[in-house]
């Protein structure tokens, strides 16, 4: 199934106004897609950046009806990884649903 | 702010760092230091002292994690209900003793697993089913945490009902979290609440529109007989069970009054005349039915019970109307409010803003009260002076020592009131009791009645003597009996007590707040003299009259 990347950018800002509001104002993250999850520059803990993940793959699973795994902890760690910013991760997640 | 500078623990055998977070981007709660306790430490945890006195325990638990007994129940193991029930007391009183050197505690009650259907339809067998054990848990718990009056235990059935997808799985996993985002997000708001109503911030007064907020359509248009109201008619019965809803809000000491704008007439023709009607004029503290601007309408009717914009929550289905409210009197709470009438139930009951900490007798026939002072004051234009009216209403004062029995009421009324208060402290039941032991204090409570009804107890007065000088600490009386010289027999039974106690002069400090400017000017007018800015004294050999006309019984003087 190929997701329509402005529907899927939607999805997933929606699931980062949810995040920010367990945030502090200095940790909110923005929603354009070089917004950096992990690695050098990321503010998100370990907690925060799986709750976002977690909540990406519900709503990925409810708004498109795909079955898709976004949580992987051998990636978390990666700086360079899916997870690097929302962008990325976009791309990622059109990659595996294609 | 209404918890500041205060240290909140978070106590759980869960991840609850969502909830720690949700509370802490609470702006009522900026100031405060929200802490997690280590995972998964519950009873290590609850043995820490507090750092300070003023702590506040947040304790929410997984039975089957904190419970031994429940754990094995839970795997459809055979277990004696009494062995679960003796670990529930066992954790009772370790959040009693964690409870004592803290101003407040909240316990969120258990619930069965999401989605643990149990043993089915033998779920509720005594003895046997899951949902039995848990709910003698509950009461078990709500039984043992009553003995601690600072002890809350909240309703966690309430944050996922009507969740779509309560639980996370994958975060339970992941990260021991077990709920999702607006699980805690309810659980976060229903604490707030709670400490808002231990502070003394619960909304006291709800004002309601009338057309298309009561009742189906413009009255002024249809008549009465005309209006949507109960009948077979789904809407109509959408509204009759509003008012049915908002008639129990009374119940527990809520205020109703209406602003509307129509011909006041023509509304009261509905309001006492439509045989479905639920609310009838008796139980409204007041009304402003008119064509002028109601946010100047609700300031006056505001004026008129004696509250402060602070104590009101407004409710009107045109949302122009509720905008008007928000911009010119901020300080009115206006929730949003649904288009649809079979949803104005549920809005009404999911606002928080009423909760309070205590409940009483009084409390529930406030409505009675306020209904007997707007007579007082219908009467009170009908004669010519205050003195004269005062013969009028023949008023009995009860001066009552403080005692076990009503000392829930005289704190609360401590705690609430803003107006007439002198120095506004904010004491729990054991820190008032407390500091009346010592030989030189003194706390009176003082109960009003007259030919018109019961105002309950509405006063209290708290004094201490030092050597020859007496101080007045507490001199606080409820607004709703303000403006009948209570205040002139409250300082009269100080003064006579004092001077019995060998003070040789009384002296009253005004601490100023926002909100207790009346206090500085019922001073003013007591006729004593002001030595320096704010501080008043009277000799107590000097003269002072208790007010004409008022009976006052008083236990003697010792």
């Amino acid at each position: 199934m190929t997701l329509d990347p402005n529907a899927l950018m939607f999805v997933i800002r929606q699931c980062v106004q949810e995040l920010n509001k367990q945030l502090t104002a200095a940790e909110r993250l923005g929603d354009s897609p070089e917004t950096i999850l992990a690695g050098e520059g990321g503010k998100l803990d370990s907690l925060s950046l799986i709750t976002l993940l977690v909540a990406i793959e519900e709503a990925v699973g409810k708004n498109f009806a795909i079955k898709l795994s976004v949580l992987d902890e051998e990636m978390l760690g990666a700086d360079d990884g899916p997870y690097r910013t929302l962008g990325s991760l976009a791309r990622w997640i059109a990659e595996r649903a294609a | 702010m209404i918890a500041p500078n205060r240290h909140f623990t978070v106590i759980s055998d869960f991840n609850a760092t969502p909830l720690a977070r949700l509370l802490g981007n609470i702006p009522e709660l900026a100031s405060a230091t929200i802490d997690v306790a280590p995972f998964n430490q519950v009873y290590q945890s609850l043995s820490s002292p507090a750092t300070h006195e003023q702590d506040v325990g947040v304790i929410w638990t997984l039975p089957e994690r904190t419970l031994p007994t429940f754990a094995r129940a839970l795997d459809m193991e055979e277990v004696e209900f009494d062995d679960c029930l003796a670990e529930v007391d066992e954790f009772a009183e370790h959040v009693v003793s964690f409870a004592a050197d803290r101003s407040q505690c909240f316990v969120a009650c258990w619930a069965k697993p999401i989605g643990h259907r149990g043993y089915g339809l033998l779920d509720w067998r005594p003895g046997v089913g899951i949902a039995n054990l848990i709910a003698r848990m509950n009461l078990r718990l709500a039984e043992r945490l009553a003995t601690a009056k600072n002890v809350y235990l909240l309703d966690s059935t309430q944050w996922y009902l009507g969740v779509d997808r309560p639980t996370a799985p994958k975060m339970w996993y992941a990260a021991k979290v077990p709920f999702a985002a607006i699980v805690f997000e309810r659980a976060a708001a229903d604490i707030v609440a709670a400490i808002q109503a231990r502070s003394g911030q619960s909304r006291r007064l709800l004002v309601v529109d009338l057309d298309d907020t009561l009742w189906g359509g413009v009255v002024g248009e249809t008549g009465w007989q005309g209006i949507r109201l109960g009948g077979i008619d789904h809407v109509g019965e959408a509204y009759r069970d509003f008012q049915k809803a908002l008639l129990s809000l009374s119940n527990r000491g809520v205020q109703l009054a209406i602003s509307s704008k129509n011909d006041e007439l023509v509304a009261f023709e509905a309001i006492n005349n439509h045989p479905e009607m639920i609310l009838r004029r008796q139980h409204f503290a007041g009304w402003r039915i008119n064509w002028s601007d109601k946010a100047q309408n609700i300031v006056d009717l505001v004026e008129e019970l004696n509250l402060g914009l602070g104590s009101v929550v407004f409710i009107d289905d045109n949302l122009v109307e509720r905008e008007r409210i928000r911009s010119a009197l901020p300080q009115i709470l206006v929730p949003e409010w649904p288009a649809d009438p079979t949803e104005y139930v549920s809005a009404l009951r999911s606002l928080r803003c009423f909760d309070t900490s205590t409940i009483s007798s009084e409390d529930r026939n406030r409505t009675a009260m306020y209904v007997a002072e707007r007579e007082r004051r219908e009467k009170r234009r009908t004669v010519a002076s205050v003195d004269d009216w005062l013969l009028e209403l023949a008023m009995r004062i009860e001066v009552r020592p403080l005692s076990q029995a009503i000392l829930p009421r005289v704190v609360q009324l401590l705690n609430k009131t803003n107006q007439l208060n002198l120095s506004t402290r904010r004491l729990s039941e054991a820190e008032l009791l407390d500091w009346s032991t010592s030989p030189n204090r003194r706390v009176f409570a003082l109960s009003v009645s007259d030919r018109f009804g019961d105002t309950g107890l509405v006063g209290i007065v708290s004094f201490q003597v030092d050597g020859v000088v007496g101080q007045i600490v507490d001199f606080v009386l409820s607004c709703r009996a303000m403006g009948r010289r209570v205040e002139d027999a409250m300082l009269y039974l100080a003064i006579s007590h004092l001077r019995k106690m060998g003070a040789a002069s009384v002296r009253l400090r005004y601490l100023q707040t926002p909100r207790n400017n009346p206090t500085l000017q019922v001073l003013r007018n007591l006729n004593l003299t002001e030595v320096e800015p704010h501080v008043f004294e009277h000799g107590c050999a000097d003269e002072f009259n208790p007010p004409p006309g008022v009976s006052i019984e008083m236990p003697e003087l010792k």
